[in-house]
């Protein structure tokens, strides 16, 4: 029986930085220009968090949160006097994978307001399919998550009105899966997950530290490498037939999965299948592998790495998932993805900084 | 509150960074010792990470790379006022940590130090003896009574203003969103796109997928939306010493007011030792505990735990000791001081 696949939206998190660099590159280098600039953001594999019982004796839990797009000041005004290369601290090292939006700076409210939002999905979902077709998005798969960030900075009062949208190009049908089921009941044995982390984090050094956002992962229990990476674009190499007779040997598209759900797969999966659906039109069945966590992955190598505790590699999902195929969608080119507000609506939303970025008080303390 | 600050900025400046080892003396660190204590604390707690900063305000007596330490996304489930006041029935049986009977005021407890450091059980690091919350709480406790009468009206009266102010805001946010009640009607297109995605899992709607999970014999998942904090450590030269610095997001990812931020913070220290004041790598307002204290406890640690007897502190282990010391501070902030917590 095949259910439809459902995905974690994204949920956006912005570090206060960001929007003092946006009152900034507003005044100083934008101005009146409403023309899109380029923003960057990360995410992390999902974690999920520890909470301690409420009484003593009850163990602690392990809790999905929700899957962040973070949003930091970092290389965002690169044009700007502000501008600097890593003072979010985001970088490979840490375990971010880098992805590009689009702010669209609006100068009124009248203009945030009006704005037309389907539109505007739709023109970056159209950039997302044109980056799949000229095989950009292969080499690239960070380009199959841009995100877009529409906003007002009333700069009187520190108010930020935003909206962000992360556009996934949608299926009807949608994609189904078959099964799904936890990595630790996937694997044969339990140190192979091991090696899957070691095996990611040589894999993220060996393409010069920076972190694939999508890739494919080659399972042969008990090979000599029992986990093989390689890149998208690498998908025959990676799906030829295994040597030496070993009785399995599977391979799955992977993706970093920001997502802590124990049954929903993250929102960049959606334009993953979509790629797939382009770029590999005769798969219509495929197992994913929905890789969490990989910043604990890329720490320092540690002793006691088999400790479910310490690394949420565990918390991977696999999932076969049956690909609507392209001929059979019944209608092309639909976007969705505006997050909902803090009342669960289709609406934007509002920072008021007024207390953190009063110029006055922040000359109080300058040097 | 301006000028006390101006001074310190300039005192920090003016003082001059300490060469010679002195932790175990006095309780403070050089910087030296700060990055032996951070690499210790990222290698013992991945979810902690150094940060460059912002180059412009380097510190050049630390590290480009290693300036401050920076943890991320930390839940915080509860208010620390549930704590105080036993809100939480749950919590009111934690009595072992010492959280409700100190704050109930039972300063005489007079239950056995090794007692409670045998009761710690969430401290499996063999080379790291802790002394427990309770033994932290009663050895600050007392630094905080003692001292309190100094500085509590310079402390109080910025906060005071900042509480007020913050009262004004939460009254205007309401009526500003109310400003733009038309957005909603203008999607209506958009929203039609998004109700007929099935694949878009419903953010807060964890029941949606109930059917499908229990199909699977999977026990139905669901988001946990919590407070969640940013917590940096940066290196004080006045004080010599860590200083902890908070920024924290409402369930929503809004940052937080002062006097939202005020509810995680135990009674005792919210509005005494905290100040809101510009972080020195991030250049944004943040919420500091007040370091002027840090060193005069940990030293009470350090001497209590060579007095027992136990193994002694070694100066790498300062960090992951001053957490579990700011874990008696931020009661309900659920961050990463040792990886056994974290299970």
């Amino acid at each position: 029986m095949s259910r439809i696949l459902q995905f974690e939206p994204f949920s956006s998190n912005v570090e206060p930085e960001f929007w003092a660099g946006l009152a900034h590159h507003k005044l100083h280098s934008a101005q009146l220009d409403t023309t899109r600039t380029s923003v960057q953001a990360g995410f992390v594999g999902g974690r999920r968090h520890a909470v301690r019982g409420s009484t003593a004796g009850e163990v602690a839990q392990r809790v999905a949160v929700p899957a962040r797009l973070r949003v930091s000041q970092s290389g965002a005004w690169g044009s700007s006097s502000n501008g600097n290369d890593d003072g979010g601290g985001l970088g490979a090292h840490s375990g971010v994978v880098a992805v590009s939006g689009y702010l669209y700076n609006t100068n009124t409210i009248e203009e945030f307001k009006k704005h037309d939002k389907g539109e505007l999905l739709r023109s970056v979902g159209g950039e997302i399919l044109q980056a799949i077709r000229d095989g950009r998005a292969t080499l690239e798969p960070e380009l199959l998550w841009p995100f877009v960030l529409l906003s007002f900075a009333d700069l009187k009062k520190y108010h930020f009105y935003h909206w962000f949208g992360f556009p996934a190009v949608t299926a009807d049908p949608p994609d189904t899966f078959e099964s799904m089921t936890g990595i630790t009941s996937y694997v044969e044995d339990a140190a192979d997950l091991d090696v899957l982390r070691a095996a990611y984090a040589g894999y993220a050094k060996a393409r010069g530290g920076a972190l694939d956002g999508a890739f494919l992962v080659r399972y042969q229990p008990g090979a000599e490498r029992v986990w093989q990476m390689y890149p998208l674009a690498e998908w025959d190499s990676a799906f030829e037939e295994g040597s030496g007779g070993q009785t399995r040997c599977e391979t799955m598209l992977a993706f970093v999965d920001p997502s802590s759900h124990a049954t929903r797969p993250g929102w960049p999966l959606r334009n993953l299948l979509t790629w797939m659906r382009n770029a590999h039109a005769g798969v219509s069945q495929i197992r994913v592998l929905c890789f969490r966590d990989a910043s604990i992955c890329l720490a320092k190598q540690r002793s006691s790495v088999s400790d479910p505790a310490l690394s949420a590699v565990f918390e991977s999902i696999v999932v076969n998932v049956n690909v609507t195929a392209a001929a059979d969608l019944k209608s092309a080119g639909q976007v969705s993805g505006w997050e909902r507000n803090e009342r669960d609506k289709l609406a934007p939303r509002m920072v008021n900084l007024s207390s953190t970025m009063d110029p006055v008080r922040l000359a109080e303390s300058a040097l | 509150m301006a000028i006390q600050s101006l001074l310190h900025k300039v005192a920090e400046h003016l003082n001059p960074v300490l060469k010679n080892s002195k932790f175990k003396e006095t309780g403070v660190l050089t910087p030296e010792e700060f990055v032996l204590a951070g690499d210790y604390l990222v290698f013992k707690c991945p979810t902690w990470s150094w940060a460059p900063g912002n180059p412009n305000k380097r510190r050049e007596y630390l590290p480009a790379d290693k300036q401050f330490l920076i943890t991320r996304n930390v839940p915080c489930l509860r208010r620390a006022e549930q704590m105080v006041f036993g809100l939480d029935d749950g919590l009111e049986q934690v009595g072992d940590d010492g959280w409700v009977s100190a704050y109930a005021g039972h300063k005489g407890v007079s239950a056995h130090d090794d007692d409670d450091i045998e009761e710690i059980g969430d401290i499996e690091d063999s080379d790291v003896q802790i002394p427990s919350a309770k033994e932290i709480e009663r050895l600050t406790k007392g630094v905080e009574e003692v001292e309190i009468s100094t500085n509590e009206k310079d402390l109080d009266t910025p906060l005071g203003q900042a509480t007020e102010e913050n009262e004004e805001e939460i009254e205007d946010i309401p009526s500003d969103i109310e400003d733009i009640p038309d957005i909603d009607d203008e999607l209506e297109g958009l929203d039609s796109v998004e109700d007929s995605d099935p694949a878009a899992a419903e953010a807060t709607n964890a029941s949606a997928s109930q059917p499908d999970a229990e199909a699977a014999g999977e026990v139905e998942d669901k988001i946990l939306r919590t407070r969640t904090y940013d917590i940096s450590i940066t290196y004080d030269k006045y004080y010599q010493t860590p200083r902890v610095w908070l920024f924290g997001y409402d369930e929503q990812g809004k940052p937080l007011t002062t006097r939202q931020i005020f509810e995680d913070i135990s009674e005792d220290h919210a509005k005494k030792t905290v100040t809101i004041e510009t972080h020195p790598h991030l250049g944004v307002q943040q919420a500091s505990i007040h370091p002027c204290k840090h060193a005069h406890v940990m030293k009470k640690i350090i001497e209590r735990a060579v007095d027992s007897g136990r193994r002694e502190i070694r100066v790498d282990q300062y960090l992951v000791i001053f957490l579990k010391f700011m874990s008696s501070v931020l009661p309900t902030i659920e961050y990463d001081y040792t990886m056994s917590t974290d299970i």
